[in-house]
C-alpha cells in the first residue's frame, strides 16, 4: 500500500497532455511502475472491447466492419468520454481503476459528465442568445443564430463526441482550438458570456458607433470582418479612462488623445505598465464590477498583457492613434521626425545608424530605430540611399511618417513631376521614372493612399513651395 | 490516433484465439467433407488481415469468416482440395463488396447474395463472382441509389 502510494506520487502531471489526457496517464502510469506491460494490455483490450460494441451499435448491428477512418473516428469518441472520466478522477486512482478491469466502467462514467456537458453548454447558449448585443458584426450573430444551433443539432455523444464540427467564425481573445468536441464549445460559450457581459456595460449607440470608427480607421468593412468586439471595447475603455471620461463611456475626442500621446510617450515602459494597471483597476471599479462579476474581472485582468503589449508598441511606433479610437473621422498623422535643420550626423554617427538599421532582423525595429535617431532631412534621405530597406520595408517606413516628411520626400521624389501638375495627378504621371529603390516604393506607397490624404499632402506640400 | 500502432501488440494473443475460433468450425464443415488444417486457419487470418489492410477497413473480430464458413461448406460447389484458397477469394470478394456498396448492405444480407450468385449464375466460379456478377451488382446498386430507389430509400 505505501508502495502504491509512493508510486503515485511519483506521477508527473506536467507530463500528462490534457489533449490525450488517458494516453498519456497510461504512459505515464507505465513509466513510474504504477502499470505493468501486460495490465496496458488488459486495458488495450478492454477498449477494444468497447470499440467492437461501438461498430456494432453504429452498424445497427448490420456489419462488423466499418471503413477505417469511421473505426478511427469511434476509438476517439472512446477516448473523449475516458478522457472526460480520467479528468475529473485522480490520477492515481483513475489507474487502478482501469487495471482493475474498470475501463468500461470509467467509458460509461465519462459518457455521463460528457451528457452533463452537453447539458450546461445548452443552458449558457440559451443565455448567450437572450443577452445577445444589437451590433452590426456579421460572423457574430451566425456564430450565435446558426453555428451553435447547428452544433447541438448534429453532435453525437457517442460515436463522435470528439466532434467540433461548427462554423464559429467569431473570434474570441482567448480560444484554446486545442480542446474538442462540446467542451471545447462549452468553453467558447463561457468565454463569449464574459465578454458579452463586459460589453453590455456600455450603452448600444456607444458600442456601435466605436465599432463604425474602427472600420474607418482599419478601412475595413466591419460588418463583414471577423473581430472581436471585446477587446476593441475593453481598449478604448481602457483610454476613456487614462484621459478622465466617465466610466461607460468609450469616446475620446481628438484632443484627449493629443494630451494622452505625448504622456505616453513620456512615460518608460515600466512606467507605462504602472499606468495601465492602475487605469484598469480604476475602470473596474468605475464600471461596478468588483465582486458582482468575478468572471468578467478576472477576464480583464487575463486581457491586460496582451492590451499592454499593443499599447507599448503603439507609441514605439507612434501608431497609437491605431490603438485608441478617438471619435474624428480621420487619424491625425503626428509628425513622426523633428526635423532640425543643420543637425547632421558626422560620417562616422551615420555610418554607424545605417550599420545598426542594416543589422535589424524585422521591419518593425529598423523602422523605429530610424524614427527615434534621425532628426535631419538629409540625413534621412542619406539613410533611404544606403539601401538599408529592402522592396516593400520602405513602405513600412513611410507609413510611420507624418504629413511634413511625407511632404518633404515628394519635393525630392516628385520634383519635376509637380512642376507640371498637382500632387494627386503628379503620382500618375507617365513621365514617372524613378531611378531609386526608395524613389520606387515611395511612388508605390503615395499611389495606395486614398484621394482624401493625397489632397491633404498637397495642400501640406503647397506650404512647403515647389 | 492509430489504430495499428495503438494495439499492435496484441496480436499474438488475438491470433492464437481467432485460430481457434476457426479451426472450431470444422466440426459443422466436416459433416459436407471439409476440413481446414491449422496452417490453413493462419492463411485465412492472415489473408484477411490483409485484405482488410488493403481496402481500409476495421474489423475486431472473426464473424464474417465464420459465417462465411458456415454459409458456403454447404455448397455443393465447395471443393475439399480448394476449400482454403476458396474461403480467401471469399473473404476478398466480401469486403470489396463492402465497399462497393458504401457499407449499405448488411452483413448476412451481402453472403447471402454472394451465395446465391455463387451457386447459380457463376456455377461456383469465384472468379465469376468478383469479375461479372457482383461488380454488375454494385454498379446497379450506385445507380440506384443515385436515383433513390434502393429499398428503404423513399421515393
Amino acid at each position: 500500500m505505501q508502495h502504491a502510494i509512493e508510486l503515485r506520487s511519483r506521477i508527473a502531471k506536467e507530463r500528462l497532455n490534457p489533449y490525450q489526457y488517458t494516453l498519456s496517464l497510461l504512459r505515464e502510469g507505465l513509466r513510474v511502475g504504477l502499470l505493468t506491460e501486460r495490465a496496458v494490455r488488459d486495458i488495450q483490450a478492454q477498449i477494444m472491447l468497447i470499440l467492437q460494441d461501438l461498430i456494432v451499435r453504429y452498424t445497427h448491428g448490420e456489419s462488423t466492419s466499418v471503413k477505417t477512418e469511421t473505426a478511427e473516428s469511434l476509438l476517439n469518441s472512446i477516448f473523449y468520454a475516458l478522457d472526460a472520466y480520467a479528468n475529473a478522477a485522480d490520477p492515481g486512482a483513475c489507474l487502478d481503476r482501469l487495471q482493475a478491469g474498470g475501463v468500461r466502467e470509467a467509458y460509461e462514467r465519462g459518457l455521463e459528465l460528457v451528457i452533463a456537458c452537453v447539458a450546461e453548454a445548452r443552458a449558457i447558449y440559451q443565455e448567450v442568445r437572450r443577452n445577445k448585443l444589437d451590433v452590426p458584426l456579421e460572423v457574430y450573430h451566425t456564430s450565435i443564430d446558426e453555428a451553435l444551433p447547428g452544433f447541438f443539432l448534429q453532435y453525437n455523444v457517442i460515436f463522435q463526441a470528439h466532434d467540433t464540427t461548427c462554423m464559429l467564425d467569431y473570434p474570441l481573445v482567448f480560444d484554446d482550438m486545442k480542446v474538442q468536441g462540446v467542451y471545447y464549445i462549452r468553453r467558447y460559450l463561457e468565454t463569449l458570456r464574459t465578454e458579452t457581459e463586459f460589453c453590455r456595460l456600455f450603452g448600444s449607440d456607444e458600442v456601435r458607433g466605436l465599432l463604425a470608427r474602427y472600420g474607418a480607421v482599419y478601412r475595413i468593412d466591419v460588418a463583414t470582418s471577423p473581430v472581436n468586439l471585446y477587446e476593441i471595447v475593453l481598449s478604448n475603455a481602457l483610454f476613456a479612462t487614462l484621459v478622465g471620461n466617465p466610466a461607460g463611456q468609450l469616446a475620446i475626442t481628438q484632443g484627449q488623445y493629443e494630451r494622452l500621446r505625448v504622456q505616453l510617450r513620456s512615460l518608460a515602459s515600466g512606467d507605462l505598465a504602472v499606468l495601465i494597471e492602475v487605469a484598469l483597476e480604476e475602470m473596474i471599479d468605475g464600471l461596478g464590477l468588483g465582486i458582482a462579476a468575478p468572471e468578467v474581472v478576472a477576464y480583464i485582468w487575463r486581457t491586460k498583457p496582451l492590451l499592454l503589449q499593443r499599447i507599448v508598441t503603439a507609441v514605439e511606433h507612434n501608431s497609437l492613434h491605431n490603438v485608441a479610437i478617438t471619435d474624428e473621422d480621420e487619424p491625425v498623422r503626428e509628425e513622426r521626425i523633428d526635423f532640425v535643420s543643420g543637425a547632421r550626423m558626422s560620417d562616422a554617427e551615420f555610418r554607424a545608424l545605417a550599420g545598426q538599421v542594416a543589422a535589424c532582423t524585422q521591419v518593425a525595429e529598423k523602422v523605429r530605430t530610424v524614427l527615434e535617431q534621425v532628426i535631419s532631412f538629409r540625413d534621412f534621405v542619406d539613410l533611404l540611399e544606403a539601401d538599408c530597406f529592402y522592396g516593400e520595408e520602405y513602405l513600412a517606413l513611410y507609413a510611420g511618417l507624418g504629413e511634413l516628411e511625407l511632404a518633404l520626400l515628394c519635393r525630392v521624389v516628385l520634383e519635376e513631376e509637380l512642376r507640371l501638375a498637382p500632387l494627386p495627378l503628379a503620382v500618375w504621371s507617365s513621365e514617372l521614372a524613378p531611378e531609386r529603390e526608395w524613389q520606387v516604393q515611395y511612388v508605390v506607397f503615395l499611389r495606395s493612399r486614398n484621394a482624401e490624404l493625397l489632397q491633404a499632402l498637397a495642400e501640406r506640400v503647397a506650404v512647403l513651395g515647389c | 490516433m492509430a489504430l495499428p500502432n495503438l494495439f499492435g501488440e496484441m496480436g499474438a494473443v488475438l491470433q492464437e484465439m481467432q485460430t481457434n475460433a476457426i479451426l472450431q468450425t470444422n466440426e459443422t464443415a466436416v459433416q459436407y467433407g471439409l476440413c481446414l488444417t491449422a496452417e490453413e486457419a493462419v492463411e485465412i487470418l492472415e489473408a484477411r488481415n490483409d485484405v482488410l489492410l488493403n481496402y481500409g477497413r476495421v474489423e475486431l473480430d472473426i464473424e464474417v469468416t465464420r459465417r462465411l464458413i458456415f454459409t458456403f461448406c454447404a455448397s455443393p460447389f465447395m471443393d475439399a482440395e480448394e476449400y482454403a484458397t476458396t474461403l480467401i477469394d471469399l473473404q476478398e470478394v466480401f469486403y470489396y463488396m463492402k465497399n462497393e456498396t458504401e457499407d449499405q448492405i448488411g452483413d448476412e444480407e451481402l453472403i447471402a447474395l454472394m451465395l446465391d450468385y455463387f451457386e447459380n449464375s457463376c456455377g461456383g466460379s469465384v472468379e465469376l463472382l468478383m469479375g461479372r456478377e457482383l461488380d454488375d451488382f454494385a454498379r446497379s446498386f450506385r445507380r440506384q441509389r443515385q436515383a433513390g430507389v434502393w429499398k428503404g430509400d423513399d421515393v
